[in-house]
């Protein structure tokens, strides 16, 4: 009976916080109030909002295209319509309140179990939209047949492979094979760190995990047959193991299928050596520690400098560092801070470029409230200069300086998803939009005489098939000219600027990307009247020469030196991105093997995006709430006592998640006689969709309560009404506030007389948070929580309860893997409520201190903690399967605090001082979010030496 | 025929009562002396030629729902009818029978745990097999209510052919056997290039088989002995052809179809391909033949009619939607169900639909027909029965 007044305790908790308001963590905020459509086409209902309109049609018409294929190649099809959803970009679709946790950048779409729903952001890139679609398509056949079968064989549970073989099958399916696959295998074989599939689902690293799966599956369906696939997961049914089936499918043993796998890569792959190089080898690795990309070079009195973007510190980050040969040494500096700050909300690492000019202005964008702003930052000064932003354009990626510092070209996408190019002229800060297409434009550089613009895009003839190729742009007289042109991917081309006939880009022309160099371009262009490119194939230019011959991949290049000699570069190795200088360009460029003449086309239009026409009003209409479960429960309960015990929770939501309807009917009747009065009803409306949420709600609760300080039972029926709101004001703070009006009926059973109140309770809260974490638990950055609440009771006219709630926590980085831990922690309560108790030992409070033990109204707490990396792994080996903890941390700790009843008397139920601890403990994560928790120590109130043992996160 | 089925249904009552009283039977479900030419379903493709052309001329559109009832599990492969009764193997081990003119279940019984896979029946013998159990494949005796062989042949997932006292069944060992019906014995066997988990054909003396790559096998009958074997040939070199469903034959012609979506048409003497088509998208089930025409159902969704001496397309259908079952056809008409739900009439001269109707759920056996029944099963469990709106009516008078 006691569980059950636990668990209606919890559900009433859970209905008082039903805004989402989590104690800490970030804000998701809906900055927009996005005006959705439906379209209707024969197997998807399309969400999309007015803007978006072209590109719901194109998503229309790709999501057709892909269940045609997907039901030949599942030998299945779906009954029921597919909810799509579609965001014209990633900062939008970072707002979906779908999933109820914030979104990071890397996930480009998923499929929600639950409603079926399916959503994507569109990134630009036609291709990669379509390519998007399919992949989480496959999941949505995948889920739907593996059910099927199930259901048929009459399998309850569901049998879902291994996380390789689904995100595996999704990216084969959806895009065969790419560079960027062969990079990610090429490299784990090369560095031997190929994971076993049938243990991947323990590397936490998602790409390699996609990428593993894709190589394995794309092997089995070119040695073993198409057909394999589809058995396998038909198959699925025959054996709760799956390796076993797909052993008993394909014939063999699971792992000699693995070791003929990685056989025949390194077959391939190993012959590449003697051609290819290792970054770490051929050029100087200038970065060694977390993600490095977008180096740009930046000279002046006080020596030469490289700048980049890194996430070392695990929050993404701007330094600098002296690459003079004198100073190469000396560690890189910090220069801006980011993810810390509303302003700095994303860099968005690895997905844009930035750059500096001769004065030392560095512009780079960054995710700054609804969209992404342009930011200009004083490097000598170290101050942040301006920030530019335009209503048009919602997220900028890749800005480049003109030569004379004056102008900024960048791309920039709008709300149609429209990824075009933009010049910006800092003097008037007046903005020029060059490209006005569906065409994904990206990665702009400008000539040194400021008179062209190349930029990466997939305009080109083989654009639809997902390549993008270098065109060549003059503003002068708006002539665009395609640059180079075939199946692969020619990106981030980069000028120099002192030396003009020379552009670098990355390509995957040989397999991989490496750095490519176009000699000879400024000459061709000179020699064009009224600043048009030539066009005959004699005044062409060169072929592009390979100068970088990595066997894995080579990004972002920037020409740096005193004569642009050098070359800074982005390269994949060790499933690391690392910054890498190259000196002596010269020496390395050969002439083109072919010494015969690019073609350097005018451009034309070579391809057209497809859309599905649906015709007829009915197809395509206004979005209207429709509520479907998300959660249905019940739970009956036999007590010896009381006899049959039922009740149910339900949830219901709109299929874009903005609004919830919460239900909650319980009965605690002891007799027939009680089954009207011991109803527990709730009723919640949750309102997600505006950047206020929030909650109104009806409750009634009738129930017995134990309060077990007091040893008593008592009853209370409270019912009443609730109001509850959240406003962030960005992606780190917000206020919360609440309001409760009840009317509470107690009869106190060892009392004479019973209590009845009408009631009127009032929070307000302001929540920081800005922390990142490790595998244990924050590893940088601050989170607090201030909360002031009062209670009035208007039967009696008097103040009925207060408290107030104190939580600061910051942790201080001592070095990249060692920290400080601070939390100060307080929560006062003051007045007549009767069973609200604080436990603050354990070993999430007072360590060394059972929970019990230190106990009262009221509480303050200080832990110290000094949090070190103590070992990689604690790998136990059974026959079967292993137990993997890891990694493993360490801590120094250092606890104060206490509890107590009343602040006039300063009653302490515990001896009226301060209590203490201090000893070590370990943290170890198990499956990836259990964390084991040991702590062995001693306190200021026993001689002896306590441990304790329990789960949870660091705090 | 009221008076028939519950004549069957006495038997089956008595035989049942006999069972109970000898505590070593598993249970009978039906008697009858199956005639191989008979208008009865009672293998996968109706014959052991397996070309799904029934000869009734009751399938007539539009057909009124008879009934229809839900199971626990799934239907395993096809199910079979034998006069007047609708025999259903499950893929929870059941074996359900079923009057075929009310849905009014006769028996049950279950074997195991494991699906029953390749149910056939062949006289008074019922065959499956189980894949968990040691002595996979069983005969069973329908009379009796016993088992009255069980044999070690590993894992088989197809149906057997059946001849006068030889049965012919191919396992994923890659083994391919030949055992006397009457106690299970093997007669000779054959190690193949690759597993047979399609169910094999018969003319008049030799056995017809496809491994999973695509071999083509055609034994005597009597002693095994090759008579050929062939590889089929990719139409785009080094893409792999692989059968999905059993081959077809009829009047000397042997057709297959593959993964790779080819249609082939291989002499039965020689093993020699006459014609391949490739449609290019995958096709999951086996053609449907009559005496002039070969009808392709494809997984585009597409039927295709094609003249069986050329391969010449005489018309095409087209579903929409996935089709990966067989086509029933008649002299007139033909029928096809689509995954999604929908059991399709065409006009077998022009492919003009003339009747459809839509079921709520995906369809997972081909439509079978015998005694004016229409049959079919979907994935929420339901098992159908159809009969046209004439023969109600009659049965009604």
């Amino acid at each position: 009976m006691r569980c059950l007044h636990k668990v209606t305790f919890l559900l009433l908790s859970t209905i008082s916080f039903t805004t989402a308001q989590f104690y800490f963590g970030r804000n998701k905020i809906q900055y927009h109030p996005f005006d959705w459509y439906v379209l209707t086409t024969p197997h998807f209902e399309i969400y999309y909002y007015k803007e978006e309109e072209e590109l719901a049609a194109a998503g229309a018409f790709f999501a057709e295209e892909s269940f045609s294929d997907l039901e030949k190649k599942f030998n299945f099809t779906l009954v029921q319509k597919v909810p799509l959803i579609f965001y014209s970009s990633h900062l939008h679709f970072q707002q979906t309140n779908t999933l109820p946790y914030l979104i990071p950048e890397g996930i480009g779409g998923f499929f929600e179990f639950v409603k079926g729903r399916v959503v994507i952001p569109y990134d630009g890139s036609t291709y990669q939209f379509k390519r998007v679609i399919k992949h989480e398509l496959v999941h949505v056949f995948m889920h739907s047949k593996i059910s099927q079968i199930l259901r048929l064989h009459n399998i309850m549970t569901y049998r879902s492979p291994p996380l390789w073989f689904t995100e595996g099958l999704a990216e084969f399916w959806s895009s065969g094979w790419d560079s960027k696959a062969e990079m990610v295998i090429r490299d784990a074989l090369l560095n031997d760190y190929l994971v076993p599939l049938d243990r991947l689902d323990l590397v936490t690293s998602g790409f390699l995990l996609y990428k593993e799966g894709q190589s394995f599956l794309r092997f089995v369906d070119s040695v073993y047959g198409q057909d394999k696939l589809l058995l396998i997961m038909e198959g699925i049914w025959k054996n709760n193991d799956f390796y076993n089936v797909i052993e008993t499918t394909v014939g063999k043993d699971f792992k000699e299928i693995l070791n003929e796998w990685k056989y025949t890569y390194k077959k391939d792959i190993y012959p590449l050596l003697e051609t290819k190089e290792t970054a770490q080898l051929s050029s100087l690795s200038l970065t060694k520690q977390g993600i490095n990309s977008a180096p740009v070079y930046f000279s002046s009195e006080e020596g030469e400098n490289v700048i980049f973007l890194t996430n070392r510190t695990g929050y993404s980050d701007i330094y600098i560092h002296d690459i003079h040969p004198e100073n190469r040494s000396v560690k890189p500096k910090l220069l801006l801070q980011g993810e810390r700050q509303a302003k700095l909300e994303s860099l968005h690492l690895l997905q844009t470029g930035i750059d500096v000019n001769s004065s030392g202005i560095l512009v780079f964008p960054s995710k700054s409230g609804a969209t992404d702003v342009l930011n200009f930052f004083d490097i000598n000064q170290c101050e942040m200069l301006n920030t530019f932003s335009h209503a048009d354009i919602v997220s900028i990626s890749s800005p480049a300086w003109s030569s004379e510092g004056n102008r900024v070209v960048f791309s920039g996408s709008d709300w149609r998803g429209s990824q075009d190019i933009y010049l910006l002229d800092i003097s008037t800060m007046s903005l020029t939009q060059l490209t006005d297409d569906f065409y994904a434009d990206r990665d702009p550089t400008l000539s040194p005489d400021g008179r062209f613009i190349v930029f990466s895009s997939d305009r080109g003839k083989f654009g639809n098939e997902g390549y993008f190729n270098l065109f060549l742009y003059s503003p002068q007289d708006s002539i665009l000219k395609k640059l180079t042109e075939g199946r692969f991917n020619d990106i981030s081309p980069t000028w120099s600027q002192k030396r003009s006939d020379r552009l670098a880009f990355s390509s995957d022309r040989d397999g991989t990307h490496n750095i490519w160099v176009i000699d000879g371009l400024m000459n061709h262009l000179k020699e064009s009247p009224n600043s048009q490119p030539p066009e005959s194939a004699e005044n062409g230019i060169r072929e592009p020469v390979l100068l970088t011959c990595l066997a894995t991949g080579a990004f972002d290049p920037y020409w740096c030196g005193e004569n642009d000699q050098d070359l800074l570069f982005t390269a994949f190795e060790n499933f690391r991105f690392n910054v890498h200088l190259l000196e002596n360009v010269d020496t390395l460029l050969s002439p083109p093997e072919r010494n015969q003449i690019y073609p350097f086309d005018k451009h034309k239009v070579m391809w057209k995006r497809s859309f599905l026409r649906v015709k007829g009003d009915k197809k395509n209409f206004p979005y209207k709430k429709n509520y479907t479960f998300d959660i249905a429960q019940t739970t009956v309960a036999y007590d010896p006592i009381f006899g049959f015990l039922g009740g149910a929770q339900v949830t219901m939501s709109d299929l874009l998640g903005d609004n919830y309807y919460h239900f909650l009917l319980f009965n605690t009747a002891e007799s027939s006689s009680e089954f009207l009065g011991r109803f527990n009803l709730a009723v919640t409306r949750v309102d997600l969709s505006h950047r206020i949420n929030f909650a109104i709600g009806l409750f009634h609760f009738a129930n017995d309560y134990y309060y077990s300080y007091g040893y008593q039972f008592f009853f209370e029926r409270r019912y009443g009404a609730q109001f509850a709101l959240s406003y962030p004001f960005s992606v780190f703070q917000r206020v919360e506030a609440s309001s409760v009006a009840w009317k509470t009926e107690q009869d106190r059973y060892f009392e004479s007389d019973p209590f009845e109140a009408f009631l009127v309770s009032n929070s307000v809260s302001y929540v920081f948070d800005n922390s990142i974490w490790g595998p244990v638990g924050p590893v940088d950055g601050m989170s607090v929580r201030l909360t002031v609440g009062r209670t009035i009771n208007f039967t009696q006219s008097n103040i009925y309860y207060t408290g107030l709630l104190g939580d600061f926590r910051k942790y201080f980085r001592t070095s990249l893997k060692t920290l400080y831990a601070l939390r100060i922690m307080s929560w006062i309560n003051q007045g007549e409520d009767v069973y609200y108790r604080f436990r603050i030992g354990g070993s999430w409070g007072l360590r060394g201190f059972k929970q019990s033990e230190v106990v009262g109204r009221s509480f303050f707490l200080i832990n110290n903690e000094f949090r070190f990396p103590f070992a990689q792994q604690l790998l136990l080996r059974f026959s079967s399967f292993d137990i993997n903890i890891s990694p493993i941390r360490g801590a120094i700790f250092f606890d104060m605090g206490n509890a107590w009843y009343d602040i006039p008397n300063w009653k302490y139920l515990y001896p009226n001082r301060l209590l203490k601890s201090y000893g070590v403990g370990f943290r170890g994560n198990l499956l990836g979010f259990i964390v084991l928790r040991l702590d062995i120590g001693k306190t200021t109130e026993s001689k002896g030496l306590f441990t304790q043992f329990f789960f949870g996160w660091n705090y | 025929m009221e008076l028939l089925n519950l004549r069957y249904t006495l038997m089956i009552s008595v035989v049942l009562a006999m069972g109970i009283i000898n505590s070593s039977c598993i249970g009978t479900l039906i008697v009858k002396n199956i005639d191989a030419n008979s208008e009865d379903w009672f293998t996968p493709g109706g014959s052991f030629e397996r070309t799904s052309h029934i000869k009734s001329n009751e399938l007539i559109p539009p057909l009124n729902l008879a009934w229809k009832k839900q199971f626990n599990s799934g239907v395993a492969g096809q199910p079979v009818i034998i006069d007047g009764i609708l025999v259903v193997p499950f893929l929870n081990g059941e074996l359900v029978a079923l009057r075929l003119s009310d849905g009014k279940k006769i028996d049950r019984k279950k074997f195991g745990k494991s699906p029953i896979e390749g149910f056939t029946i062949f006289g008074e013998t019922a065959y499956w097999a189980l894949r968990h159990e040691k002595k996979s494949y069983r005969a069973f005796d329908l009379i009796n209510g016993r088992y009255i062989w069980k044999a070690r042949l590993g894992i088989i997932e197809s149906s057997p052919a059946i001849k006068e006292d030889l049965l012919y069944i191919g396992n994923s060992d890659r083994l391919f056997y030949c055992l006397d019906k009457k106690n299970g014995k093997i007669i000779w066997k054959h190690r193949e290039s690759d597993r047979i988990h399609v169910a094999p054909v018969l003319s008049s003396h030799q056995v017809y088989y496809c491994d999973n790559e695509g071999g083509i096998y055609s034994r005597r009958m009597t002693d095994g002995k090759l008579v050929w074997s062939t590889f089929l040939s990719p139409h785009t070199p080094g893409q792999p052809v692989k059968p999905y469903s059993y081959p077809v034959i009829s009047n000397g012609q042997l057709f297959i179809t593959t993964l790779d979506g080819s249609v082939f048409a291989l002499d039965t003497q020689d093993g020699r391909t006459q014609w391949s088509v490739r449609i290019g998208d995958p096709i999951f089930a086996s053609v449907s033949i009559d005496s002039f025409n070969v009808y392709v159902p494809a997984s585009s969704g597409k039927i295709y009619s094609m003249k069986k001496d050329s391969g010449e397309v005489n018309w095409t259908y087209d579903g929409e939607t996935i089709i990966n079952t067989e086509i029933l056809i008649s002299d007139s008409l033909l029928v096809a169900s689509t995954c999604r739900g929908d059991i399709i009439f065409l006009e077998k001269s022009t492919g003009n639909p003339i009747w459809i109707y839509t079921l709520k759920h995906r369809i997972v056996t081909p439509p079978i027909f015998a005694e004016g029944y229409l049959i079919i099963s979907d994935d929420n469990k339901w098992i159908y029965a159809f009969v046209s709106a004439a023969k109600e009516t009659e049965e009604q008078r």
